[in-house]
């Protein structure tokens, strides 16, 4: 095979206040015809950058700097900006990650689609019309004629990133760039449009470059992985080999703090501190303040990237075949002992809990209602952690807000710690208060950017105690020790802080008051990582060492086989599968919880993926019978009648008509 | 028992007042603004020390002195004498202090009535906000002079009055201003994170959406200055605003327009402070909002 791309010692360098910052240090790679390159990295480790140079689309004050950057054989230093432009827009195609705003929000797909054909190969009317038509069929958008009037906003997340890959592929490239194209979508669209593109790939013979953070969804899809680090290639080999002999810390390192290769119980291995920023760089191996192997030599001297049996490791002392995971943060004792003493005390109780939205649809059309939450039951047992799962749009966070008394259910009983949740009286309300704490999704947004850190995570002291300044101060700064944060930063503001870091401190906030429930809503999934595993470990550790349960919410099922005792997997405002762990695990009974499995990489070994279809439903116009019936593999005739009730079966709660049929096959 | 799991280090990101002062300074234009607001305000406060005579003194022998560098100037009268012989510099410079007088009571009051009306429209939603909010639009319909001139004949010229009117004239801006910036604040989760702490509606308001709201404001109200002191000096022109002994800048002007052909300093030199402090608290303002709008900050 020969090469399409090769890029050979391309520098990225941004002018700053305190000098130039490398954002791409030295990255050479290389991209065969018809293969699939995957790159990975945590965020900032230059891996968009990367491609961007290439494209030509770096920002003026950016420079760059290559030995060689040819694209078929051409060397694109060697072109006038004319040429090149030519050359990289039909040839190479890219998509980015967040389809929403990546498409023009005030024009039609059609005109979108139009606009590229018509610049790319002349074509109009009748014959432009036809090929968007056929373009939109191969991205696999239903109904195409009438999608191509649709405006991007009437379309779902998964169907616009489909439009951007016909919008990509319509000039028929050579090399498709995409970077980060599944992050903002849900998993079993994640799997359809990697399905998608590895097809495409496929049939049309192009080279796929696919940037992710996500090393498990790189595995699963490309034949050989480049891992970045701090705008350096650290490692680069095969993917059959990635799992079983990496060379570089980093990559190992990094192998080891996926939630979905540890057995689900323990700790997480984390990799200490953060990628440098543009003003700690350190002088020798950028990975070296965070290396378990690091010696003298790795800090005084830079390793260069060298050939090491056939892949490319930079690293003074690569790891041998048989890598040791680099060893455990220390053995705090197992999570599975727990707190005896809060064991078996029910914390929250939730009973057909419903939360109707109604939502106006015109000046005369009677309203119609929004069933967000629609008949959930749980009980969560003191210090456990109760996980529900399920795609946007199935009810998750109405839940955390229900639970967290920030909304209140339209039907329902709701107990916490023993009282009534729903109408309390003023002093039990206050009392609730205390025994309820969140932490949110988004680290950025949930802490008051003009306030110390100090003051944020007192609030709840200062609201619900009498308790006085310095007795705050004290509890405020014994709580940072707690979760990992210095007490001197005391005064310092959000800004000043990494994602990770905030997260703790949201953290922080939300045991002030030693609540016995903290609803966590998607606390991890802005984070990278390493940074993930940091995290993940506070929160367990902290579970042993306050007797917390936890209402944990997440999408990703890796992070919840991890962290979770109980899980409840919900689908448009209700609850299709509840059990432990170890149960729905080892032998998921509803076809929604096997169809997540299924989708989520990393899950389920190397085997092929079977991408559930279609997409969720309206929840203004839910099918009749089964909720899921419209894209269950298994729906019988009864199902799209009759909804299902919960039943009791092998162990655990499921509703489908089915699951009796399913647990014996 | 979380001590040994990596305790990181905090960027060494500047404090957010050095990094407002980096961005501002970077303006010449901000900078300049600065320095003529404050030298104007430091005359100001101290026009008693440095003006040489009393602003209401008359001289039966000098009127209309021309400024000393013309020919029949003294510097005894540096920028010459009115048509009843008093001192021009001693005028501009007391005047400067009811300029600046007026438009930093007309923005405190404005900005306290909107913040307060914006906080509770943000707030509450529903019928408050769109009686309140329809008001503002009827104010922001009719041309400001005129609304002003309206308000001043309803309640009779005079300084107070003046001021009174302009402030209800602005008044719109900074209701919607912080409407605006509350209600995109309030869906932030930093804010439900409060609700949660069980934090009451005032302690939200005040502690933690206020102080978010505070950058669109603060540029607001340095704009808003400039605007108070040229309606306040239309007003006072055309004989609504400040009466006529009072050294106030378009009074002064209107005083003396039948002798622009004869003696152009009485005309021209209360004009020129005009513009110039206008000009200055606008140079200010845009510094202020290049430095406090993150979505015009370049990175």
């Amino acid at each position: 095979m020969t090469s399409l791309l090769e890029i050979d010692r391309l520098s990225v360098t941004f002018p700053t206040a305190r000098g130039g910052f490398r954002a791409v240090d030295d990255v050479s790679l290389r991209v065969d015809e018809g293969e699939v390159l995957g790159i990975v990295g945590e965020s900032g480790s230059g891996k968009s950058v990367t491609m961007l140079a290439l494209m030509g689309l770096i920002p003026s004050p950016g420079e760059v700097r290559a030995q060689r950057i040819a694209f078929a054989g051409q060397d694109l230093a060697r072109l006038s900006p004319r040429q090149r432009r030519r050359l990289t827009g039909k040839d190479v195609a890219m998509i980015f990650q967040d389809p929403a705003t990546s498409l023009n929000p005030s024009f039609t797909v059609g005109f979108q689609l139009a606009e590229v054909l018509h610049a790319h190969e002349k074509l109009s009317g009748k014959a432009l019309r036809h090929r968007a038509i056929a373009l939109l069929e191969q991205v696999g958008i239903p109904a195409p004629e009438t999608r191509l009037r649709a405006f991007p906003h009437q379309l779902s997340g998964g169907m616009n990133q489909r439009v951007m890959i016909a919008m990509a592929i319509a000039c028929n490239p050579r090399l498709l760039i995409a970077d980060e194209p599944t992050t903002a979508l849900d998993v079993t669209i994640q799997a359809q449009i990697l399905d998608l593109l590895l097809t495409l790939r496929r049939e049309r013979g192009m080279a796929l470059v696919l940037i992710s953070h996500n090393m498990s969804v790189v595995a699963e899809t490309a034949q050989r992985v480049v891992v970045m680090y701090a705008g350096q290639v650290m490692e680069q080999r095969e993917t059959a080999s990635l799992f079983t002999a990496q060379q570089h810390p980093y990559t190992a390192a990094l192998l080891a703090a996926l939630p979905e290769r540890s057995a689900g119980e323990g700790r997480l291995a984390t990799i200490p501190g953060v990628v440098p920023g543009q003003s700690d760089r350190p002088r020798g191996c950028l990975f070296s303040p965070r290396c378990s192997h690091a010696d003298d030599l790795c800090r005084a001297q830079q390793p260069d990237l060298r050939e090491l049996h056939g892949s490319r490791v930079r690293c003074h002392y690569p790891l041998g075949v048989a890598a040791p995971r680099p060893e455990p943060a220390s053995a705090v004792a197992h999570p599975a002992d727990r707190a005896p003493s809060a064991a078996g005390e029910a914390v929250a109780v939730a009973d057909g809990l419903a939360r109707h939205y109604r939502v106006r649809q015109g000046l005369f059309a009677p309203p119609a209602v929004l069933k967000a939450l629609d008949g959930v039951s749980f009980t969560l047992q003191a210090a456990r952690t109760l996980a529900v799962v399920g795609e946007s749009g199935c009810g998750k966070s109405t839940l955390a807000r229900l639970v967290t008394l920030i909304d209140k259910p339209t039907a329902g009983t709701l107990r916490i710690a023993g009282q009534d949740a729903i109408a309390p009286s003023p002093p039990v309300r206050r009392q609730l208060r205390r025994a309820v704490h969140t932490v949110f999704q988004n680290p950025y947004g949930s802490l008051n950017p003009r306030k110390t850190i100090g003051a944020i995570i007192e609030e709840p002291l200062a609201v619900n105690t009498g308790l006085g300044r310095v007795q705050r101060r004290d509890a405020v700064r014994e709580m940072m020790a707690k979760v990992g944060l210095r007490p001197e930063h005391y005064d310092r503001y959000p800004h000043m802080f990494s994602g990770g870091q905030r997260q703790r401190i949201a953290i922080a906030r939300s045991l002030m008051l030693r609540p016995k429930l903290v609803v966590a809503d998607e606390p991890v999934s802005a984070l990278d990582v390493s940074i993930q595993a940091q995290v993940l470990n506070l929160l367990k550790d902290l579970q042993q060492e306050f007797g917390l349960s936890y209402l944990f919410i997440s999408h990703d099922l890796a992070v919840v086989r991890h962290i979770a005792d109980e899980i409840l997997v919900m689908y448009l405002g209700r609850g299709v599968e509840q059990g432990t762990k170890e149960r729905i695990f080892a032998q998921p009974l509803h076809p929604y919880t096997r169809a997540l499995l299924a989708a989520t990489p990393g899950m389920t070994g190397n085997g092929p993926r079977r991408a559930l279809t279609g997409e969720l439903p309206s929840p203004l116009n839910p099918p009749k019978g089964c909720a899921f019936s419209t894209r269950c593999p298994h729906v019988a005739e009864r199902c799209r009648i009759e909804p299902p009730a919960p039943r009791s079966i092998a162990g655990r709660l499921v509703a489908c008509h089915e699951a009796e049929r399913l647990a014996d096959a | 028992m979380t001590a040994h799991s990596s305790v990181e280090t905090a960027d060494a990101a500047p404090h957010p007042l050095r990094a407002f002062w980096h961005s501002f300074s970077a303006s010449n234009g901000a900078l300049a603004g600065l320095g003529v607001v404050c030298s104007i305000a430091l005359l100001a406060v101290f026009a008693d020390v440095v003006a040489p005579h009393s602003p209401y003194a008359t001289d039966s022998q000098a009127f209309l002195r021309p400024p000393f560098w013309e020919e029949g100037g003294s510097l005894v009268y540096p920028l010459g004498t009115d048509a009843i012989g008093r001192d021009m510099l001693s005028r501009l410079l007391h005047g400067a202090r009811l300029s600046l007088l007026i438009g930093v009571v007309v923005v405190a009051i404005s900005l306290a009535a909107g913040v307060l009306l914006g906080l509770v429209c943000g707030f509450l939603r529903g019928a408050v906000e769109t009686v309140v909010m329809r008001v503002m639009d009827i104010l922001l319909t009719l041309p400001s002079l005129l609304l002003a001139i309206v308000i001043v004949a309803i309640l009779g010229p005079g300084m107070m009055n003046a001021i009174l009117a302009v402030t209800v004239v602005v008044l719109p801006h900074y209701v919607r201003i912080t409407r605006a910036a509350v209600i995109a604040e309030l869906s932030k989760d930093y804010v439900v994170a409060s609700r949660v702490n069980g934090a009451g509606t005032l302690r939200l308001m005040f502690s933690a959406v206020l102080p978010n709201c505070a950058a669109p404001l603060i540029v607001q109200a340095s704009l808003g200055i400039s605007t108070a002191i040229l309606d306040a000096a239309a007003l006072g022109f055309l004989g609504l605003g400040a009466q006529a002994p009072l050294p106030e800048w378009g009074t002064m002007l209107a005083d003396s327009r039948e002798f622009v052909m004869r003696a152009w300093w009485v005309v021209t030199l209360p004009g020129l402070m005009i513009l110039a402090t206008v000009m200055a608290f606008n140079l200010l303002g845009d510094g202020l909002r290049d430095a406090l709008d993150p979505k015009l900050k370049r990175q």
